[in-house]
């Protein structure tokens, strides 16, 4: 499903009308994005209003030869990476921390009450606020590996980090997921 | 305590593997209990990741948002472009009186005046000599 050159060109001349023809049938693919990745409506639709501008200005540089949804895609990973989460936010503390920490897991492991849990044992939950307690680039690469089933060559060029990276991050921020589950009891096989 | 690279394990579940890797993780996974344990709690971990909750989607809010950003950046853009056209006006205009001052040093007779104003102050400026007034001495 790619948008046709016609009408990026004529986003390019800024025309109004092709705005809504380029953006409307990507907008449900950015928005799950955006949400998997702050798991919060309203920080999601202002990173969506974000990718909108950033389109319309940035259009004039898209290249007509290679496809639109990946370079669509990276201007939405980039503004979700750019997009400062509230301040009030329960988890804005742990992005200072040191992930090599060991506290790290014991820190991210308090946030839930062991009693509320034995009572909810809601894994998915569990699991949703301990990814959104993991900072960069942690989360992103949960994102990327899990919403858009990417491969880490693919993860390693949206994120332009070195494949070693992207393969020891998934793999720390897993551990760091498992350990705490367990932690939990919920990871009895 | 088994030191043997864990990594493998997460790459295994991604399906990162190379064939042979594989097969000697595969044979290894046959005589070390912790590393099964590891890789089937890894394993329920990677179902959960995968099997999240549904996300919902605005459709029409998003819609809104999408007609209410792109109306305001497209008028804006345009109010720019205006502005600058007429910045441009304005510098076609300076630069035609610009050029009609230039061609104002070659009307004729331009010279003529110029050179009549010189020689008077030539004529003006030069100090007359009081022989030259009261003539040759005889
Ligand atoms: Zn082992």
């Amino acid at each position: 499903m790619d948008i046709s050159i016609h009408v990026i060109r004529r986003c390019k001349q800024k025309e109004r009308e092709a705005f809504d023809i380029l953006l409307s049938s990507y907008e449900e693919q950015l928005y799950r994005l955006c949400f998997h990745y702050t798991r919060n409506h309203e920080n999601s639709m202002d990173i969506m209003q974000e990718v909108f501008i950033r389109v319309f200005r940035a259009i004039d540089s898209f290249d007509e030869s290679r496809p639109f949804w990946p370079w669509l895609k990276r201007i939405a990973v980039n503004s979700c990476l750019n997009y400062k989460r509230d301040e009030k936010h329960l988890y804005t503390a742990l992005e200072d921390l040191d992930m090599d920490k060991p506290d790290l897991i014991n820190v991210i492991a308090s946030h839930h009450s062991l009693e509320e849990e034995i009572i909810v044992r809601d894994t998915g939950r569990i699991i949703e606020e301990s990814i959104l307690a993991l900072p960069e680039p942690y989360r992103m690469v949960i994102t990327l590996r899990y919403l858009e089933n990417m491969s880490y060559q693919e993860i390693a060029s949206y994120l332009d980090l070195p494949l070693g990276t992207v393969k020891s991050t998934l793999c720390r921020a897993r551990n760091i997921l498992r350990k705490q589950c367990q932690a939990l009891g919920l990871m009895e096989v | 305590m088994c030191n043997f690279n864990k990594t493998l394990l997460h790459e295994y579940i991604d399906g990162e593997l190379a064939p042979l890797e594989v097969q000697i993780l595969e044979e290894h996974l046959k005589s070390c209990s912790e590393c099964r344990k590891e890789l089937n709690q890894l394993k329920i971990l990677d179902w959960d990741l995968h099997h999240q909750d549904a996300i919902e989607v605005p459709y029409e809010q998003l819609a809104q948002l999408r007609k209410s950003t792109f109306d305001d950046c497209c008028r804006e853009y345009w109010e720019s472009q205006e502005t600058s056209n007429l910045a441009e006006v304005y510098k076609i205009q300076t630069s035609s009186m610009l050029m009609a001052v230039n061609y104002m040093h070659y009307l004729p007779g331009a010279r003529l005046i110029k050179n009549a104003g010189s020689s008077t102050r030539n004529y003006v400026g030069k100090r007359l000599n009081w022989r030259q007034l009261i003539g040759p001495k005889r």
